[in-house]
């Protein structure tokens, strides 16, 4: 597959920002409340920074075993196709999953919220096909749509978190640590997958016009999204009390119900709604287009686009697979949640760790590897 | 019943252009590549059918 698309580090940055602060409009909230009851602001705070750890690690390995590489390609050296064929199917199969939650979670935030008669045939096929529609446009229409999007999200989160300081309480946040530290910590890391952001660089990192910026777009994306998430579990967590957040399945919207600044500027929810929608439409479209973009690449699709209406016809079918939201949400929770760090944490390291591995095994033909990275090198100058 | 059959036209739509990308690939020689471009609308369409089906009928 050929490899066009330059894009430029602020529109990588906003979209890397928006997938991860998204989560503060899905279900992430309530798990975090309901496992570390009043600490729960702690835990996007120790998940960005193990992220931030293990991003600057693999950037480090990347760069000096691997330079213009992306993971697909490290995997394809180290264990050759049909072994890479299966780590790209267990990505795919985590994105298609991830979309499918998402997609579900969304649609029955804007049945309950704003449109409670129509079908949700309809707004989860509205929903996915315009996804779909993003996603077919490629990473640069992803990530120029996320840069449009990125002020409204990072001013909206803010602003619906000083909106409510009438109804803040402080006391909420006390006891300090929650529910224990050790459960902090563990929780943490159970819940570390929604900082996909280390998967997603390995992927587009070739494709943004200054790979040296590489590790600047991970570092920001990953502290800005940390932050966001942070200062709304804080706000979230001194309105409601940590029973009452960790049953609430829309944090944002029982926070935007909650606004009252006067008589003519209150509920402003049906505001927020326009936020949520375009954050939706922005994560699943980068997942849409890495499942689809993965699967080209590792069987050899001169271009992933015409795959985009079937794995978005996939995904829809899966979204509606259970038929109450309770089990999406169990099983979002269960799997999704507390396992997607084996994918989207272990499985690149992984690559990356036998790849280095390998490279010193072959210590013998260093210098063809060196002569090869050199030629990367100025490939790319 | 006319519900589902109305409700499968665009999986159905979706599957030809798959099918058709798959036969795409095939003459460009790459037997696996349009292999798993099969799979790929099959699979969609089947799902999709299951649910259309468990819902409307």
């Amino acid at each position: 597959m050929k490899q066009k698309t330059r894009v430029g580090t602020r529109e990588l940055i906003a979209m890397l920002t928006i997938i991860v602060a998204s989560n503060a409009f899905l279900m992430y909230p309530r798990y975090v409340s309901q496992t570390t009851l009043e600490a729960a602001w702690m835990e996007p705070i120790i998940s960005g920074a193990i992220t931030l750890i293990v991003f600057l690690i693999v950037e480090m390995l990347l760069s000096k075993y691997f330079p213009y590489m992306d993971i697909v390609q490290v995997s394809q050296e180290t264990f050759g196709k049909p072994i890479t064929m299966f780590f790209i199917l267990i990505v795919v199969g985590y994105f298609i999953l991830s979309t499918a939650s998402v997609s579900r979670q969304f649609t029955e935030n804007v049945i309950t919220t704003v449109l409670p008669s129509t079908p949700i045939l309809l707004i989860g096929a509205v929903f996915m096909a315009a996804s779909a529609y993003i996603a077919y446009m490629g990473l640069e229409g992803i990530c120029r749509t996320a840069y449009f999007v990125q002020p409204i999200l990072i001013i909206g989160i803010l602003a619906l978190c000083l909106m409510t300081a009438n109804w803040w309480h402080p006391m909420y946040l006390f006891p300090f640590w929650g529910s224990g530290p050790w459960v902090v910590l563990k929780s943490s890391v159970f819940y570390i997958s929604i900082f996909n952001n280390v998967l997603l660089l390995c992927v587009i990192f070739p494709h943004a016009y200054h790979p040296r910026d590489f590790r600047v777009i991970g570092t920001v994306s990953i502290v800005v999204s940390t932050l966001l998430l942070t200062a709304f579990l804080v706000t979230f967590h001194m309105v409601f009390s940590p029973v009452e957040a960790g049953k609430a399945s829309f944090a944002l919207y029982q926070m935007a119900r909650m606004i009252y600044l006067g008589r003519f500027f209150q509920r402003l929810e049906s505001i927020f709604v326009f936020l949520w929608v375009t954050a939706a439409i922005v994560k699943m479209a980068v997942s849409l287009w890495g499942a689809g973009y993965l699967l080209g690449k590792a069987v050899g699709w001169k271009s992933f686009r015409p795959s985009i209406p079937s794995i978005s016809l996939l995904c829809f079918a899966i979204s509606l697979w259970h038929a109450d939201l309770v089990r999406v949400i169990t099983m979002d929770d269960q799997y999704l949640m507390q396992w997607g760090w084996t994918v989207v944490f272990a499985l690149p390291v992984f690559i990356i760790l036998s790849g280095v591995i390998r490279h010193h095994l072959r210590r013998g033909g260093g210098g063809r590897d060196k002569r090869r990275n050199k030629r990367r090198r100025t490939a790319h100058a | 019943m006319l519900k589902f059959v109305f409700a499968m036209i665009v999986p159905l739509m979706i599957l030809i252009y798959t099918i058709s990308f798959g036969l795409w690939m095939r003459s460009n020689h790459q037997g696996f590549g349009s292999a798993v471009a099969y799979v790929l609308g099959v699979l969609s369409f089947s799902a999709s059918g299951f649910i259309f089906w468990r819902m409307f009928t």
